[in-house]
């Protein structure tokens, strides 16, 4: 589309819902010294991004969406919202009767002035009263049949839906002046407007199953990351190891602000994994060695706590909003065959293969699996079972602590509670791998993965993400009670 | 995890609790708290105003409208167990979404389940009208504000050079 217009994008950059923070992104659109910036977001997003673009002496003027609409962002961007244009619903200084008389009354009964989300909600009460009207009765079906025939001249512009239930009608572009919006123009444009009309189709999107497998394998790796580490302590101790993603997280923690400090990733992944490994094997000397002959009830219990505990301190230490990267890390996307991957991506998958396969490859690896197989055969060939104890405890924390560098830099975000999903997900994930079994937890980790980012885009209307992992557990369980890969 | 949903009935001014076959009732979720709050007031007020207009112009069907707005948090955990709530408890005839794209996009679902009409209000999620045709929304897709946007830069303002920061 931006071809079309001769529009030249010189760089493409992404944030997160949760920042407010973008120093990075703006040190970066200062060197790229473009002619405009366009920035989609919501006024609380947006209003930071504005404000800090101007502040470092950015004159390019910001071209946003409808999210910016509303006399908050005006708020939070101040004089930096000053010549910020936007493409919107409500025009402020429209001749529309509809729209004049809107504004007016919408100011009267609710003491602020209207915005784009208010005239959106109004309209789509004024749709939904002609089309009662229209269809003569309170019937569900003959409503839907008004509505989708329905034409109305409202506050928004005139209102009617094509065969996909998607509005047709100008948009309308606002610009901020002496902290008001005004009109700046309206685009009506119908060929270029129109809203796609059809239904998804198997063959035209057989590139959005490639990338949504791509993504899939990217998050399995990761959870393959977490759950391999948690799998082996499970089948040398029969403990289920929850205090694994606190290491998790503090491998987030670490891998960040060795990074921030040291500017070098390459550098502060080495020392997380190590540091990780070490109160791994720490947490196995002071926490669990002591209470191995108890039931197995009481080794879970001081897991979970120890994992609060973890959670707590990551939020006493680090402050309860989370820390981010202050330079864009491995941020960079390829265009790969028309799909596009951050440079982040590809780091995890050829990370986890490499540490996977490594762990997997070496002689430590091999007398690491002999004891997991059978550790009384393995004592008769001369390994001793406490040190591989420990290196098991070593490897499988410092595995979940690079998993945790690698997550933090997918989010660019380190929050307390990053472990939290992986707490359970990963249990899910051994359940399902046949318990103990290493090459079953790998491919449930990958399978889980690309089920989630099929059920998160065709499923997801009905099931949370998270939900997905668990139904999909329900279901395997329910046909192989033993997991998808058991040894007996 | 409970649903906290606080459920906010609003009858017509001078009309109060009128029996329920006397009214039409529409049911609203809108973010009335949490990071989209202030939106969600905006939302409400905006439902408010429309509903008082139609109703003091004599209503629908020769009835009084009635809203039934339920706080969804902006989260689609939220507006799932809302939706079912609004068709299954309420009876609403209609549903509004007046909140963001996760939500809609989940409670659209249902609705469409249901086959039960909704229109979503101003959230931009591509999949929301794709849930089925019960599901309309008023205003535009992220891609057709692209598009516009694309417009308004090259041609209008003839920016060439452009950096894009998205969400």
């Amino acid at each position: 589309m931006a071809s079309t217009y001769g529009i030249t994008i010189i760089n493409e950059y992404q944030y997160s819902i949760k920042d407010r923070q973008f120093g990075a992104i703006v040190a970066k659109v200062k060197a790229d010294n473009p002619e405009a910036i366009y920035a989609s977001g919501y006024y609380f997003t947006a209003g930071p991004l504005v404000s800090q673009l101007c502040a470092a002496g950015i004159q390019a003027p910001v071209i946003g969406q409808e999210g910016y609409d509303g006399q908050k962002f005006i708020k939070i961007a101040g004089k930096a919202a000053e010549g910020v244009i936007i493409t919107t619903s409500l025009d402020r200084d429209s001749k529309v009767k509809e729209a004049i008389d809107f504004i007016r009354e919408f100011e009267k009964q609710a003491g602020f002035k209207a915005d784009m989300v208010a005239a959106s909600a109004h309209t789509a009460v004024m749709v939904a009263a002609r089309a009662i009207e229209q269809a003569g009765s309170t019937g569900p079906k003959a409503i839907r049949d008004a509505i989708a025939s329905v034409e109305l001249k409202v506050s928004t512009g005139t209102i009617k839906f094509n065969a996909l239930g998607e509005v047709m009608k100008a948009v309308q572009v606002q610009v901020v002046k002496d902290g008001n919006w005004h009109y700046y123009a309206v685009i009506d444009d119908p060929l270029l407007l129109a809203p796609p009309a059809e239904d998804y189709f198997f063959l035209e999107n057989i590139m959005l199953y490639i990338e949504l497998t791509l993504q899939g394998l990217i998050n399995g790796c990761m959870y393959a990351a977490i759950a391999v580490g948690l799998t082996l302590v499970y089948s040398f101790l029969r403990i289920l190891h929850i205090a694994h993603a606190g290491l998790f997280a503090l491998g987030g923690y670490i891998g960040l602000l060795l990074t921030n400090a040291s500017g070098s990733l390459i550098l502060a992944t080495p020392l997380a994994a190590a540091s990780v490994g070490v109160l791994g094997m720490a947490i196995y000397r002071l926490c669990y060695q002591p209470i191995l002959d108890c039931l197995p009830y009481v080794a879970l219990i001081a897991s979970i706590g120890l994992f609060i505990a973890m959670e707590e301190m990551f939020r006493l230490i680090f402050g309860p909003y989370g820390l981010s990267y202050t330079q864009p890390t491995l941020q960079t996307t390829y265009t790969i065959a028309g799909m596009t991957i951050r440079a982040v991506e590809i780091v995890i998958v050829i990370g986890s293969v490499l540490m996977l396969g490594i762990a997997r490859k070496t002689r430590m690896g091999i007398a690491w699996r002999a004891t997991v197989d059978d550790p009384q055969m393995a004592e008769s060939f001369g390994i001793s079972v406490l040190n591989v104890r420990y290196l098991n405890f070593f490897i499988g924390s410092a595995l979940a602590g690079v998993a945790g560098v690698f997550v933090s830099l997918l989010s660019n975000l380190v929050e307390p509670t990053m472990g939290g999903v992986p707490s359970y997900k990963a249990l899910d994930i051994i359940v399902l791998g046949g318990l103990g079994n290493v090459a079953g937890t790998l491919f449930a980790s990958l399978l889980l993965g690309v089920t989630e980012a099929f059920g998160t885009i065709y499923i997801g209307k009905f099931m949370d993400r998270d939900a997905i992992a668990f139904a999909f557990m329900i279901i395997v369980l329910m046909v192989r009670p033993q997991g998808l890969f058991s040894r007996k | 995890m409970m649903i906290l949903a606080l459920a906010v009935c609003f009858t017509a001014a001078g009309f109060g609790m009128a029996a329920a076959a006397d009214t039409i009732k529409i049911g609203f979720n809108a973010p009335l708290t949490g990071f989209a709050a202030s939106d969600g007031k905006s939302s409400t007020e905006g439902t408010k105003l429309a509903v008082n207009q139609i109703n003091e112009a004599g209503g629908v069907l020769g009835k009084k409208l009635e809203l039934i707005i339920y706080d969804d948090q902006a989260k689609p955990a939220q507006s799932i167990p809302i939706a079912n709530k609004l068709i299954g408890r309420d009876k609403v005839v209609l549903g509004i979404s007046d909140s963001y794209s996760g939500a809609t996009r989940s409670a659209a679902g249902v609705f469409q389940e249901n086959k039960m009409p909704y229109i979503s209000a101003y959230a931009i999620h591509p999949d929301i009208t794709r849930a089925g045709n019960y599901v309309f929304r008023t205003s535009f897709l992220g891609e057709v504000q692209g598009k516009a946007g694309a417009k308004l830069l090259g041609e209008m303002m003839g920016k060439k050079k452009v950096v894009v920061i998205t969400l």
